[in-house]
Order: C-alpha cells, then structure tokens, then sequence
C-alpha cells in the first residue's frame, strides 16, 4: 500500500518535471534569437538606358542643306545629298520627314501646283554626286514627290533603322515648268520671278518596340 | 545594392534636323529698253521727234536687269502723231553690234552697223545668240541709235515695249550639288 503511494508521487514528479521543462522551453522563444539567411551579389548589376540620336550630315561632295539654292528658273532641278545616321544605341522605327516653309516673298512659291515640288529618294549606299545616281542595292527609291507647302511624310522607311544605320537620301527640289512674261521690267502680278523661301526638314525617328529578353 | 541610371519611357522618340534654313530663291528675266546715263525707268521707252532740219539722233541701250542670261526678247515698236499732220516720218533703229555708239562722235565702236528697225516695223524679235553669239549677260546692255530726218509738218512720237517670256532664256536644266 505503501509503495503504490509512492509510484503515484513519483510519476507526478515526472509530469511535473515535465510541465516545467515546457513552460522554461516556452519561455525560452521569447528570449533567443531566430535564424535568417542572406545572399546578395558582391558586384552591383549596372543598369544604363540606351540612347536615340539622329545625324544628319551633308554627304561627301555635296552641300547638303548648308549652302542657299539659288536663281531657279521654272522647269529647273536642284539635288542635294545627305547622310541620315541612327546614332544612338537603341534601334528606331517609323522615320518621318518633315519639311516646313517660312519666309516665303511669294504666294506662287509654296503654291501646290506652280510652287517647289520636292522629291526625296533613297539608296542603299552613297549616291553617285556627279550624275546623281544609285548604284546600290536595288537603285533608286523614290520615298514620296510632294508639294513642299504640304510636304510630311511618315514611315520615310518603315524597316527599323538600326543602331549605326546610314540612310543615303537624295532631295530633289523642283520648280515647274510655267511660263511669265516681263513688260518692260515688270513681272506680273503674284510672280514666281525673284521668289524666296526657307526651308527646314525635321527628320523624327521612334524608339523600337518594347522588349522582353528571357534569355540574357 | 543596384543602381539604376535610367529608365527609358515606352514612347520616347527623338529628331534629326537641318539647323540653318535651306534658303531657295527664283531666277528673273527682264530688259528694259532706257536712255543712255538715265535711271532705268521699268516703263515703255518713248522719242518724241521734232525735227526741222538734219537727222536727229537718239542713243539708248537695252539693258538686261533681271539674274539671268537672256537669249531673246522682242520690242512691240509703234509710231504716233503728237502733233501736226501728215505722215510718220521715216525712221531707222541701228544696232552698234559688240560695240558701242558714242553720243559724241555719231560712231559705232566696233564698226558693225546693223539696221534692226524702221518705222514700218512693228515688232522685233531680238535674238541675241544670233545677233552677239552668246546672249545678253545680266547687266549687260545692247546699244542702239535711232535716227530719223526733218519733218516739218508733224511731231511724232516712237514708242519701243520690251517684253521676256520663260522660253527666251536658258531651258530648264538639272544639277547636282
């Protein structure tokens, strides 16, 4: 009887003991920290945005757009060449051209039919300056012959226009043939005689689609 | 830790453009017939003759003021009575060809004479690469003398009009430069 006593007070002693050890491992969390884990790259990734920049330049042996075009007679052609080059980083797309006109001492100048008609074409490697042809790839495009009082074209060349892409282009500025009659001195009534007019092109090139690399 | 220099926005575009004006500016053609040492006047060129005695004589050139080189240009010539009656007078218009006529001495420079007009002419086609071999330069000028005798009855008056159109001067070319 004796003994059944104590087996019982011990097996409390175990539960206690038990208890307790809980109760000191509960007690335990709050007081002892946890375990993270880090990684990071040692050397910073360099994140740079690309660049879009257009060149234009007059082309090797013509004058471009940097000296007057001058005593243009009804029926004349003028062609100036120039370089057009992507020299950004970034490819572009949709190249548009522009022509405005400002100064003009005539109405008959920027007039839809009798004033300067403008042409521009393209090749695929420099133009020939002295004969003013293309011997390059599938030779002379035409882009688009327009009115200059009215003159915006867009896609110029629909393509992208990679980093580093050179465009040849020709403009070929035109004034129709049309007949004036001078008495005694005077020219008629608006004249295209001693007409001028100043001309800007504005060339704009888009920035390429969005892209996804998953593979760099 | 990153760094990030710049984001390039989805629209973004950017320009090439021609920083000067291209300047384009249109020929003239244009003669004007003036009396020598006399401000060009832009208006038909008018002599009136009264004429007693001798031949009277009237000096003037046809000068070339517009920017370009002139190949041919005619001259609507018309006599008139200013006064009196009877009929014109007869008159002659002389060319000093590559010379000039002097005022002073009556005399062509070059000796080459050549009668372009009389008073029954009524329009001259002046064709300058036949009559100088090379058209008339800008600035340059033909020189012209005309003439006519006594006329005791009447006063007239010689009216020469000058006129340029686009086809007398050079055709249409096409350059590259």
């Amino acid at each position: 009887m004796i003994e059944i006593k104590n087996k019982k007070h011990t097996w409390r002693l175990f539960a206690g003991g038990a208890i307790v050890l809980s109760a000191a491992a509960i007690a335990g969390q709050s007081v002892l920290a946890s375990l993270n884990a880090t990684a990071f790259n040692t050397v910073a990734e360099n994140v740079q945005a690309g660049t879009m920049e257009l060149t234009l330049d007059k082309s090797t042996g013509s004058a471009g757009f940097t000296s007057p075009i001058s005593n243009l007679a009804p029926g004349d052609t003028v062609n100036r060449y120039v370089t057009l080059t992507n020299s950004g980083s970034l490819a572009g797309r949709d190249l548009k051209l522009s022509v405005s006109n400002a100064g003009a001492t005539s109405s008959v100048i920027t007039d839809a039919t009798k004033g300067l008609q403008l042409a521009v074409l393209s090749c695929a490697t420099p133009w020939t300056i002295a004969t003013g042809t293309c011997s390059g790839g599938a030779g002379a495009i035409e882009i688009a012959e327009k009115a200059i009082g009215s003159w915006s074209v867009s896609n110029l060349a629909s393509a992208i226009m990679a980093a580093g892409d050179v465009k040849y282009l020709k403009f070929s500025l035109k004034l129709p043939d049309q007949n004036e009659t001078t008495q005694n001195g005077v020219a008629p009534s608006p004249s295209i005689q001693n007409a001028a007019v100043n001309l800007t092109y504005t060339f704009d090139l888009a920035q390429r689609a969005a892209e996804t690399n998953l593979n760099s | 830790m990153n760094l990030i220099y710049g984001v390039t926005p989805s629209f973004a575009g950017i320009g090439g453009r021609s920083v000067n004006p291209l300047v384009v500016s249109t020929a003239s053609w244009a003669v004007v017939a003036n009396e020598v040492g006399k401000p060009v006047t832009n208006s038909p060129y008018t002599i009136i003759w009264t004429v007693n005695r001798g031949t009277a004589y009237n000096f003037f050139t046809l000068k070339n003021i517009g920017t370009t080189k002139i190949n041919e240009f005619e001259i609507n010539i018309s006599q008139s009575q200013v006064g009196g009656s009877g009929k014109i007078n007869k008159m002659t218009i002389e060319l000093c060809r590559n010379g000039t006529w002097d005022s002073a001495t009556n005399r062509c420079s070059s000796s080459e004479v050549v009668t372009v007009a009389t008073e029954t002419t009524s329009k001259l086609i002046f064709n300058l690469t036949n009559n100088l071999s090379s058209g008339l330069n800008i600035n340059s000028e033909i020189s012209l003398r005309a003439s006519t005798g006594p006329n005791l009855q009447n006063t007239y008056a010689t009216t020469l009009s000058t006129s340029v159109s686009r086809n007398q001067i050079h055709s249409a070319t096409g350059s590259n430069s």
